[in-house]
Formats: C-alpha cells, structure tokens, sequence
C-alpha cells in the first residue's frame, strides 16, 4: 500500500483528505506541523507528501527543500489557498511534482496523487533505490493495472479502428521504435500505453513526457536527470525520464516541440543506448523502447530545419496514424456508449441511453477536439441528466447548435471543363487550386478564416477564389 | 529612476492594500476544499441516496464550484 503523509495546518482539510485517500487505497497519516511532518518522514518511508504552503511554523518553500535534501525519492505535492504562477513555477524547479490550488476537487487530486505515484514507482524501481525500503510494486499488481487498462480501452468497430488495433498488435512484440501521429485528443497516449502493455516489457515502467510543456532550461534536466549541486538550483539528485524507463517504454508527446540543442542530445542518448546525468560522469547503460508522438507534420519540420532529420529515421521504424473521431462514424456511439457507463461509474449515476436526437447530433458533430472531447461532452451531460436518458438540452450549445456546413462538393460545371481541357496550363492550375482549397476548406470544418492563414492569403481573396471555382 | 522608484512604491501599495483580499480568498477557498471533500464522503457513507438528496448534494458541489470561479474571476 501506498503511504501519503498530508501535512497542513487545517485539521478538517488534513482529516478529509485522509479519508477520502484512505477510501482509495493509500495508507495516510497526517500532520498539522512542518516540524511533526518532518518527524514521520524520519520513521516511514512515505511514497508521497501533500504539503499545504501555509503552515504555522514554516511554510511549503521550506518544507519542499527539507525534504527533497533529505528524503530526495519522496515525492512532494505542494498545496495551496494563494494561486501564484511565480511561485508554482519555482516550487516545479525547485522538485515538486505539481503545486495544486485550493480548493480540492477529490477527483482531481486524486489523478494528480495517482500519477505522481506512478512516476515515484519508476524511481522505487530503479536499481539504487533498491536498499531504501518501499514497497516493490508486484507482478500482480502490474497485471492489475494492466487489467483495468484494458477496461478503459476501447477497441472501435469500423474499418479504419480495426487496422488500428491490428498495427498495434503487429508492432507491440517487437522492439520496434514508433512514431504516432494523430490530431489532439485521438488518443496517441493511449495507443502508446496498449502497445506498452501488450509488449513483453508490460510489467516495466511506461513513462510518459509532454515535451510540448518542456521549456530549454529544463528539458535536458528532464530526460537525462541531474547530479545535486551540478548547477545553481540543483538541490538534489534527480533521476531523468530516461533512467524512469530503463527497461520499459518511454512516450514522449509533441516531440515536435523540442530544441536543436535538446534533439541532438536526444539522438545520442537513442544511439549510444547510454545516459549521463548532468554534473556526472557515468554512464548508465539503457533498455528504454521510444515511441514518439506528434500532431505536427514532422516531414514540414524536417523541410524547416526545426527537427532533426536523422532523429527523425531513427524513431521512425514504425509509424500508426490515429484518424480523427469524424472519420471513425461506425464507432462514434461505441465510444459515447462506453465514456457514458465511465461516467455513470464516476458520478454513481444510472443513465442509460441517449435521445435519437442526440445520436443524430454525435453522428453528424465534427469533433474538432476527437476523443477528448466527446469524453468531456459526455461526462456533462450525465452530469446534468435527472432521469435516464440523455437529451439536447444537457450538451452544450456548440455541439447542440452545430449545423452541418451544406457545401456542394461534386465538380461543378466549369469544373469539369476544365478537366476535360487538362492540357491547357491555365485550366491545371486552376484545377489545383480549386483541389487544395477544397482541401484545406474541409480540413478546417469550413472556417474561412482558418483556412485562409494555412493557404497563405488574406479573407477576402478566398471568397474570391470560392466565387470564382463555384465553391458554395 | 525616480519615476522607476515610484512606480515600485505604487505597486507595492496597491499589493499591501490587496493583501486582506488575498487572505480573505485563502481562507474562503480552504473552507470550499472542506466542503467538496465531505460531500464526497457523504456520497460514500450513505448508502442509499434518494434523487432529493443526490440533488441537494449536486446542488452544493455546484455551488461552490461556482464559488470557486467567481474566486478566480476577481483574482
């Protein structure tokens, strides 16, 4: 069992919070002093503290750097009343896992708790932690997590789901890198996590790394972790990603988003199957599988300059593409079905089924926002559902108002004079014109605006050009 | 400089007369972490919740969620 000491001065929230944890698995104990905190961490080895930023006799800056000096594999939660970006920013740098601000949805600290475990896990298992005496996660418990994965995942029935789940199938076995691709919210994480846990590294560590959210200064310090005292701030020893992975999966998100300096020192790394952490001067050997994902056209970056072109052969030994939710029609309602028993779970509710008119509205929506948003939309309307049947009033207005854009797209007339004159150089290149607008009109759900920036002109002169190849 | 010096001391003035409203939306927002956290015991402890009670507890957790943004609204 997981052991989470809570230490904050106000007895209600610390008591709260102890048993809605202790409801959820954890073993807690609470403290309502900085100083009674740092006496139970001298007795136990606790996995996780949630630490309240104010205390009475020293606050969560100070406690965050006892800690981390002393007891550095411990993660530490830093919560507060006072929401203050500066300050959440130093406290991250300063090495806690997240810094959350009061109120305490449960819900939402317990996700938090939960990831922060599973990134302390990595670091329980790795080899030097071996004498410091936590809780070894059992094979069990991995067939557990790997169990209620599979819950959560949804295999669709259409066609184009059907070839997603035999890719996936076909590339989990191997040692293959893998690069996904899919818009925001198709589930690339997801699909990275089902080919981790139908690999033989299943029972290993799955780390994953948003590498969008990762700023210059800190990436190198993220993956390849750091030696106490190598830099000004460094005040401790930190295990980097790749370490946390050695011997399962490492995911990195929006791979797309890293420096030059950081790709270069990320293609070493993947090379020499080796890594250094900073300020130190050995080497510790690696077994980490990568698999990448992007919803960037890493081709354009590599044609930019900004990614790496040898970088990009070397993860790319496999690529899945996630097509988005509007071209997955077959298992649109699988999907809604599924997150609404989620929800149902969630909320203790008992909601069975949607209104025809919200099966046509799902059917026809254009789900900009894939999967994670039909999550959200779903989870709502339960939310706001009193009898059992989901109905338009309980979505919200952007998807109950969402009209179908009605374009007529079969070549009009002049359009097919002019291919049937395609030797003529004029006719060609209006021909590509008319396709590439089209193209991008329907990409962009027909927002003019949008699909006026990706053509590179201003408004005006593509409702010219619609006017003039009769798009309507 | 001096213009510097006084756009500093004016700052810190507008921060010192904020100060009793930061501290006042501290104390509001612990109060709502202890709310949201007994309704989610409450959900748990009572074992069969009748749809009046399932909507009073809804109407609560509503409440202070709302609570919360208008908390962060004026932040």
């Amino acid at each position: 069992m997981k052991k989470i000491l809570i230490i904050d001065d106000e007895v209600n929230v610390a008591l709260l919070l102890s048993k809605f944890l202790a409801r959820n698995g954890f073993d807690v104990t609470t403290a309502s002093t900085g100083t009674i905190g740092m006496e139970y961490l001298k007795n136990g080895n606790f996995n996780l503290v949630l630490c309240d930023f104010r205390l009475e006799d020293t606050d969560g800056r100070e406690m965050l750097k006892n800690i981390k000096t002393q007891y550095p594999k411990t993660g530490v939660i830093i919560i507060t009343g006072y929401s203050d970006i500066k300050m959440a920013v130093e406290l991250i740098k300063m090495g806690a896992y997240d810094y959350i601000t009061k109120p305490l949805y449960p819900d939402e600290i317990l996700n938090t708790i939960t990831k922060a475990i599973d990134t302390h896990h990595a670091l329980v298992e790795d080899k030097e932690s071996e004498t410091a005496g936590y809780d070894k996660p059992s094979s069990s418990s991995r067939e557990n997590k790997k169990q209620a994965f599979n819950n959560e995942f949804v295999t669709g029935t259409s066609k184009v789901s059907k070839e997603l789940a035999r890719q996936i199938e076909l590339v989990a076995p191997t040692n293959y890198s893998v690069i996904i691709l899919g818009e925001s919210g198709t589930g690339k994480e997801s699909v990275a996590k089902s080919i981790h846990l139908s690999s033989p590294r299943y029972n290993q560590p799955f780390i994953a790394m948003d590498c969008g959210s990762l700023t210059k200064e800190l990436a190198a310090s993220e993956f390849f972790g750091h030696e106490k005292g190598s830099f000004t701030g460094a005040l401790y020893t930190k295990i980097g990603h790749f370490e946390m992975a050695n011997g399962g999966t490492l995911f990195l998100d929006e791979v797309g988003n890293l420096s030059y300096e950081i790709q270069a020192a990320l293609l070493r790394t993947v090379q020499e199957r080796k890594v250094k952490r900073i300020g130190s001067t050995k080497e510790i050997n690696l077994d980490v599988r990568i698999i990448i994902a992007t919803n960037e056209n890493l081709q354009d970056g590599i044609q930019k300059g900004k990614f790496r072109e040898d970088l990009y052969h070397r993860f790319n030994e496999f690529s899945i593409f996630i097509p988005p939710l509007r071209e997955r029609g077959g298992d649109i309602m699988l999907l809604a079905d599924h997150f609404l028993r989620m929800a149902n779970q969630e909320l203790s509710r008992n909601v069975t089924t949607f209104s025809p008119e919200v099966i046509e509205c799902f059917m026809n929506y254009r789900w900009q926002g894939n999967i994670r948003e039909m999550k959200n939309v779903v989870r709502r309307a339960t939310l706001l559902t009193e009898g059992n049947e989901i109905t338009m009033k309980t979505l919200p207005l952007e998807i109950s108002n969402f009209k179908a854009p009605i374009y007529d797209y079969s070549p009009v007339a002049e359009m097919h004079e002019i291919r049937e004159n395609r030797h003529d150089l004029k006719n060609a290149a209006l021909e590509a014109e008319y396709e590439t607008i089209l193209k991008v009109l329907r990409e962009v759900n027909f927002n003019k605006t949008r699909a006026a920036e990706i053509l590179n002109i201003d408004r005006k002169t593509l409702y010219n050009k619609m006017k003039a190849i009769n798009i309507k | 400089m001096k213009a510097a010096a006084k756009v500093q001391n004016k700052q810190s003035a507008v921060s010192a007369n904020n100060e009793p409203l930061r501290t006042l939306k501290h104390d509001v927002k612990n109060q709502l972490s202890n709310i949201l956290l007994a309704i989610e015991q409450l959900r748990y402890e009572i074992p069969d919740l009748t749809p009046d009670c399932i909507f009073y507890l809804d109407s609560i957790s509503l409440s202070s969620a709302k609570i919360d943004t208008l908390l962060r609204e004026a932040e």
